[in-house]
């Protein structure tokens, strides 16, 4: 618990923090044992041993267990990306899929894929993806800045949000795959059906990697609420912090749609709705958006593959069709705060 | 009664007009189909099967490619038909309807054929076509022949036990009843465990039910080689080669050329996955 305290400050928010934890493990378990085919358990555990393998295992340890990890991770990487966009932009409406982040490392994973590269070496797909995602963040700061409106965010993420949209669907075109139309869909709805432990491990070290970036600077980011000119009297070196944040959330965001496409309304949903229940503290909010986000898509997943759809539905069809309502409201809530 | 003569002679001119115009055999055909392609190549000379689609030449998709190269191709564009000079136009169910209601809005006679899915459909097909295009001889030789093989067929294919096989295609998709493919694999002696599970056409089965659905045989496309695309990488996924091996599963790989069209390449279909050990 000792780690757990560093991260959430009050008793409070630790027992919120420990009852995510155990409502994401409680998801991760129904998910490993929710599908088209009832598991037997004892099949599975007999399974362990390579003598007695079998098909439960086969599709657990294949099928189930990649997925749902998967979930895991990028669930957390999207709620954590949210909240610290929303930090580092001090402005509650940055949301990887809303300002174009996912799109364009959607761009970028599609043109390695695509071109054939991500054969030579398998990790060319997350790095492609973190490109994308790096070149739009910086992107973003530069065209909308620190302290600008939220009007202003909106329109320069729609703005790099239309534009990595088109050219991901003229780099399909040009693709020689007659299938190429149809995984547009894909790349921009997102899906994490037919994922296999590959992916995960293509996506693991990244990932990690800026989620420590991004907890890092918890502490700086708590005091750059202050506003700008606070902080850096109270020695806060902006730039480090920039830098580190646009990293961070790139490294996880690109892994992260690099293998599942973008997934939308995640960071925007998780860290509103938990702000208040952190006493809107930055830095405990990143820990418990990370868990949340992880439990809403464990649970999006769920759903997605409970409908009886003939072809499953992609899973950022789900999260849009909850998060886009929720979306309009907070604009509406903020209607006051557009006007000046 | 001169009269009455020139009356005649104008009534025996009326039906000489008719019955070129209505009965006129066409001699610029036409084709805007991969599957009308195959099947009107069968039939008829380059000087009277004027165009075909370019996706003809392709190896890949197309069962009689090298057929093709003696055979004019034109990309589908409505321009570039209209300057064959067509006197009938062969299209399929679902090819690009704009274009099809635009030549037909044009005048240009347009046949639209199906997709047979059982062997004595594509026989149906095959003479229907061939009276369409003024080619019956040819045509019912080519049935002739067709049904000459079946028989060979017959007596080679496996009998009872039947294998029970699945197919599984880029995507995720698998070919259930009602479709040309689920015939072929009845005549070449397998059970189509798609087909027994009640899927209908070609729609998609998930890969738990694939990897659950213990069959013998395991049927892919070889196109199996491109990776670049998602639709392909699924093949690839490490679930089904598990399956493989746990259920010693023997896997066929099928060209698509073979299987994407009822006709000619049906056979060749069932003939190509029993010569298989």
């Amino acid at each position: 618990m000792d780690s757990l305290s560093d991260l959430l400050n009050t008793r409070k928010e630790r027992r919120l923090g420990v009852f995510l934890i155990l409502l994401s493990l409680m998801l991760f378990l129904l998910s490993l044992f929710v599908g088209e085919f009832n598991l037997n358990i004892i099949n599975i555990i007999e399974g362990l041993s390579k003598d007695n393998y079998n098909i439960d295992s086969v599709v657990f340890q294949h099928i189930r267990l990649p997925r749902s990890l998967l979930a895991i991770i990028i669930g957390a990487s999207l709620g954590l990306s949210g909240a610290a966009l929303q930090g580092l932009l001090r402005n509650p409406l940055a949301e990887p899929g809303i300002i174009g982040v996912s799109a364009s490392a959607a761009l970028g994973a599609v043109l390695v894929f695509y071109s054939g590269l991500s054969l030579t070496f398998p990790l060319a797909l997350p790095l492609g993806g973190i490109t994308g995602a790096l070149l739009s963040v910086t992107l973003l700061y530069l065209l909308a800045g620190r302290n600008s409106s939220v009007l202003t965010l909106i329109l320069a993420g729609v703005a790099i949000s239309s534009l990595a949209g088109s050219l991901t669907a003229l780099a399909l075109n040009l693709a020689p795959n007659p299938f190429a139309s149809m995984e547009i869909f894909y790349w921009l709805m997102g899906s994490l059906s037919n994922a296999s432990m590959e992916h995960v491990w293509l996506l693991v070290l990244p990932t990690v990697l800026g989620w420590w970036l991004i907890f890092q600077s918890r502490h700086a980011l708590d005091v750059l609420s202050l506003g700008e000119d606070t902080a850096s009297t109270l020695g806060i070196n902006l730039a480090t912090l920039n830098k580190k944040l646009i990293l961070g959330t790139a490294l996880c965001v690109g892994a992260a749609v690099s293998v599942s496409g973008g997934i939308a309304f995640i960071g925007l949903i998780v860290p509103h709705l938990l702000r208040p229940l952190v006493g809107h503290r930055p830095s405990s909010l990143l820990f418990v958006s990370a868990v949340a986000g992880a439990a809403l898509l464990l649970f999006a997943d769920i759903i997605v593959r409970l409908l009886p759809t003939q072809q499953e539905l992609k899973i950022g069809v789900l999260t849009a069709l909850i998060g886009a309502p929720f979306f309009l409201r907070l604009i509406l809530n903020s209607r006051r705060a557009w006007a000046s | 009664m001169i009269f009455q003569r020139f009356f005649l002679l104008l009534i025996g001119l009326y039906t000489c007009f008719f019955s070129t115009v209505l009965f006129a055999k066409p001699q610029r055909i036409v084709s805007l189909n991969l599957c009308a392609d195959q099947l009107l190549m069968e039939l008829l000379p380059p000087q009277r099967l004027v165009g075909v689609t370019n996706m003809a030449r392709d190896p890949d998709i197309s069962f009689s490619y090298q057929k093709a190269k003696d055979y004019h191709a034109h990309s589908g564009r409505v321009e570039e038909i209209i300057a064959l000079k067509p006197d009938l136009i062969v299209a399929g169910q679902f090819t690009s309807s704009a274009s099809n209601q635009l030549l037909e809005t044009l005048g240009y006679p347009v046949i639209k054929i199906g997709l047979p899915y059982t062997m004595a459909g594509i026989f149906e097909q095959i003479e229907a076509i061939g009276k369409e295009v003024n080619a019956e001889v040819a045509a019912g030789s080519l049935v002739n022949n067709f049904k000459r093989r079946l028989a060979v067929l017959n007596k080679k294919k496996r009998q009872a036990p039947l294998l029970r096989a699945i197919v599984y295609y880029a995507n995720g998709y698998s070919a259930g009843q009602q479709t040309i493919v689920n015939e072929i694999l009845n005549v070449a002696g397998f059970t189509n465990i798609a087909a027994e599970e009640g899927l209908i056409g070609v729609a998609p089965f998930s890969l738990e039910r694939l990897v659950t659905s213990k069959p013998d045989v395991l049927i892919l496309g070889e196109l199996t080689n491109n990776e670049s695309s998602l639709a392909h990488r699924l093949l690839q996924h490490k679930a089904i080669k598990e399956m493989i091996n746990v259920g010693q599963v023997e896997k066929i790989l099928v060209p698509d050329r073979l299987w994407n069209c009822a006709g000619p390449s049906s056979i060749a279909a069932a003939n190509y996955l029993i010569k298989l050990p």
